[in-house]
């Protein structure tokens, strides 16, 4: 959360100084505060990782847990309750210590049999732990279990001294027993059933043993990975904080000095301060000196070069997915006929109404030409102005056989001017004009208001994948503010224009093909 | 811009204090766990239990030492065993020495914490013709040791009632708990004594099925009475037997609400001869001529037996009758009172 809520800031901090004209002194500022926080933020990464590591190693628990019992003073044995033995671990390791010399015996059996066996002797009771290294000890309860019956035992050991402590040893309700002198240890795991300790210090002066009791404890390092994977992510967004805290003051720099390194970040920033058309220029542009740039360059071709940027940018990445050959053709369609062309084209295929059907083709890579050069040659912009008309020219006169080629591929039915083929790309507004002839005009006006409709923003169902694609784009960029939504769509009802000088066209393409001996589908 | 640095610096110390507080569980408590249900004596104690008695008796057996048997037996069977020691002893030969085979087909535990403790055990005989033996163990206190109280010889006709897995221990029976039984263990031992002296004419022969062992003394008695000269030397036979309240008894539950119990009688046979007449000393047996030793020859000899009995006295409302399942018939006396004093 608190990462999110850092990230959240800076983003603030980032918007803020993106989006302020701020002077030096807060810019300044706010440098210094982010700097602290990425400082402070690879500290405490630092921190967690490093407690993450220490709590594997120099902070690691023991894996053995030892408690004492110290003897009360009372009565020479010391009794456990059920569980305690259990307590951490089932396997417990007993020992037990007597001064020098004297007799220590450790026995466990059920808590009847133990304290049946103490009988009615003074005994030290453990009843748990204290805390990790003490065990709690209070004076025993005493029981006279079976106390009648020891004197029907034909031997049964008789009353002990004050003095003299009793011996458990041998005794057959014992699992399991140990004796020895002055320290014995026992082994003992765990099972079912109420099983207690009873050590005892044996014979003439005897006292009761101090008793420890081990276990092994399995140790987790339950803070490592998450401290040093916790920690490395803070580290790494502090050194992220810190190297924009450092880098966002070179940037401003590098643009001021006019220098725009990456393209695509140029292309794209341009957009806001067009955006404004408040700001036209002075300090602002400053940061964004590509569009600027850009700018230089478009004075040529104002119109087209200034579009081409961005159906460029995102028309390519499309056009470049779909693997579509004629995206880029039809690309110019919409690049270029927006501006001039939509009026010129039905002029102009005038006059290159001659110039080359052939070049139907090459217009193709022409086109993709211009837009690859588009920006970085600006001295083409003659050549995108033909092109276009050489383009639309086609669709007049060479119509027939260059879009024939062009369609048959895709669109064979296309003269059969099935409504299907209409809504096809851009192309179709040419594409009517070469089965008007053959076909009714209905036909022809048909696709075309279709394709204008879809064109103009209606998702019906005519519309193609691009044509909905871009109108999308459009409407996306109508909310972002972006340019291309408003002329990109001006230009499609032009074009419907183009289709009406287009009978003319065709009935002039096909002068020019009989001009020339050309049939239909020799192209081919 | 200024709330960063605390809101930052909150959320690291919030994080390091949740890190420090985690790690420091407090001690563990004890699990006393559920408590302990079924026999107080496991089958593996059991086991080592039975494997220190054999041990001991087997020792004092094989070196004919009644005194060895102290440390792991008590009751009549120490009394038992003792005496058959010194009849082996006397006369060199292990013969009469009631095997004991400590291999158990099944023991039955206690289910009560409380002392005196009793177990009993079954052993597996060796072959169809040995009788198993049924052995009851007893732990007087908590500072004792087991020690086997009694044994006898089932009978071969018997089967042993059942009783509750050895996991979950059978009741002992208290000797004067006359309320969930027919009669009480100590009644029922009483009876079944008063039942071998007197027979027919006991007020318990109703109570008390016949079997064997009173089969057994019915003929021993009968061929006294068919020796030679008995007539003519105006014999007379008679044997009584009398419950050995010193030496109680222990008892116990079956499954059937019954009860298996265990107890010794006194009895003693007196062979009566018309004065002057002997009792020959090469017509008793071996166990009596050993404990004859050297005592003359009168008309009078008393044998002294020491019975063990292992009676199954049924639930209260019960309509079977007490029955024996086991018994162990040991001469430990013998006596040659008559006074020879006046014959030549």
């Amino acid at each position: 959360m608190m990462i999110s809520a850092v990230a959240h800031r800076w983003t603030t901090v980032q918007r803020t100084t993106l989006c302020w004209t701020v002077g030096p002194w807060h810019l300044r500022r706010e440098r210094v505060v982010q700097r602290f926080l990425a400082i402070l933020l690879i500290l405490a990464g630092l921190g967690g990782a490093g407690y993450g590591v220490a709590t594997a190693t120099v902070l690691r628990e023991s894996d053995t847990v030892v408690a004492t019992a110290t003897p009360s003073g009372d009565g020479t044995m010391l009794v456990t309750v059920p569980g305690v033995l259990g307590m951490v671990d089932e396997s417990v390791t007993v020992r037990a210590s007597v001064p020098e010399g004297q007799k220590v015996t450790l026995a466990i059996g059920t808590e009847t049999d133990v304290l049946g066996w103490v009988g009615d002797d003074p005994y030290d009771s453990v009843t748990g732990m204290a805390d990790w290294s003490e065990l709690s000890v209070v004076p025993g309860a005493g029981v006279s279990e079976g106390g009648e019956g020891a004197e029907e035992g034909d031997d049964a050991e008789p009353a002990e001294r004050p003095s003299s402590g009793p011996d458990p040893a041998g005794s057959d309700m014992w699992i399991s027993e140990v004796s020895g002198e002055t320290s014995v240890s026992l082994r003992y795991t765990d099972q079912p059933g109420p099983y207690v300790l009873l050590a005892a210090g044996v014979g003439r002066g005897a006292e009761a043993p101090t008793v420890e009791l081990t276990w092994p404890r399995p140790v987790t390092t339950p803070y490592l990975w998450p401290g040093v994977i916790g920690g490395g992510f803070l580290v790494l967004v502090g050194l992220f904080l810190f190297v924009g805290a450092r880098r966002k003051p070179g940037g401003r720099k590098s643009k001021a000095s006019g220098k725009g390194r990456k393209s695509a970040r140029t292309v794209r920033e341009p957009l806001e301060p067009r955006n404004d058309g408040s700001h036209p220029g002075g300090p602002e542009e400053s940061p964004y000196s590509p569009a600027p740039g850009e700018k230089l360059d478009a004075p040529f071709p104002p119109g087209p070069a200034e579009q081409s940027p961005f159906p460029l940018t995102d028309e390519d990445q499309d056009a470049e997915q779909s693997g579509a050959p004629f995206p880029p053709a039809t690309a110019p369609a919409w690049g270029s006929a927006p501006t001039a062309p939509p009026y010129e084209a039905p002029s102009e295929p005038e006059h290159d109404t001659v110039p080359r059907p052939a070049p139907a083709a090459p217009a193709a890579p022409a086109a993709a030409g211009v837009w690859g050069s588009g920006r970085s040659e600006p001295t083409f912009p003659s050549g995108p102005t033909e092109h276009p008309g050489a383009h639309q020219a086609p669709a007049g006169p060479p119509a027939p056989g260059s879009l024939r080629r062009r369609r048959g591929r895709r669109g064979a039915p296309d003269p059969a001017a099935t409504p299907p083929a209409a809504p096809m790309p851009p192309a179709p507004m040419p594409a009517p004009a070469a089965p008007a002839p053959a076909a009714p005009a209905p036909a022809a006006a048909r696709p075309q208001a279709a394709a204008s409709s879809g064109s103009s923003g209606t998702p019906g169902k005519l519309m193609t994948r691009r044509e909905r694609r871009l109108a999308e784009q459009a409407a996306r960029r109508g909310n972002t503010g972006m340019q291309p939504a408003v002329p990109q769509q001006q230009p499609e009802p032009p074009q419907p224009e183009p289709p009406q000088p287009g009978p003319p066209a065709s009935s002039r393409a096909a002068a020019w093909r009989e001009a020339w001996g050309i049939k239909d589908g020799e192209n081919r | 811009m200024r709330s960063p640095r605390p809101a930052t610096a909150g959320a690291v110390a919030a994080l390091v204090g949740v890190a420090l507080a985690g790690c420091t569980p407090g001690p563990p408590v004890p699990d006393p766990g559920s408590a302990a249900v079924g026999a107080v004596v496991t089958e593996g104690q059991a086991a080592a239990i039975i494997g220190r008695v054999a041990e001991v008796v087997g020792t004092a057996t094989a070196e004919r030492d009644p005194g060895a048997l102290a440390a792991r037996a008590a009751g009549p069977a120490r009394e038992l065993r003792a005496s058959q020691l010194e009849v082996a002893r006397i006369l060199g030969d292990d013969e009469r020495v009631t095997a004991l085979p400590m291999d158990m087909q099944a023991v039955v535990l206690p289910s009560e914490p409380g002392w005196p403790r009793t177990g009993l055990a079954v052993s597996t005989p060796p072959d169809d013709t040995v009788a198993p033996v049924l052995y009851a163990f007893e732990q007087a206190s908590a500072r004792a040791d087991y020690k086997l109280w009694a044994w006898v010889k089932l009978l071969k006709s018997e089967t042993l009632p059942r009783f509750a897995e050895p996991a979950v221990g059978a009741e002992a029976v208290a000797a004067d708990d006359g309320e969930s039984l027919t009669m009480s263990p100590a009644e029922a031992v009483a009876a079944y004594a008063d039942v071998l002296s007197e027979e027919d004419d006991s007020v318990f022969a109703e109570s008390v099925e016949d079997d064997e062992f009173r089969a057994l003394l019915r003929e021993q008695e009968s061929a006294q009475k068919k020796t030679d000269g008995w007539e003519d030397s105006e014999g007379r036979y008679s044997f009584s037997a009398e419950r050995d309240a010193d030496r109680g008894v222990r008892g116990m539950r079956t499954v059937d609400g019954g009860a298996i119990v265990l107890g010794a009688i006194d009895s003693s046979q007196v062979i009566q001869l018309q004065e002057c007449a002997r009792v020959e000393k090469r017509s008793l047996t071996d166990t009596q001529r050993a404990l004859h030793g050297d005592q003359e020859e009168s008309n009078l000899l008393r044998t002294e037996y020491l019975d063990v009995v292992a009676l199954y006295v049924p639930a209260a409302g019960s309509e079977q009758r007490v029955r024996l399942v086991g018994v162990e018939h040991v001469a430990v006396d013998v006596e040659s009172a008559g006074d020879m004093s006046g014959c030549g």
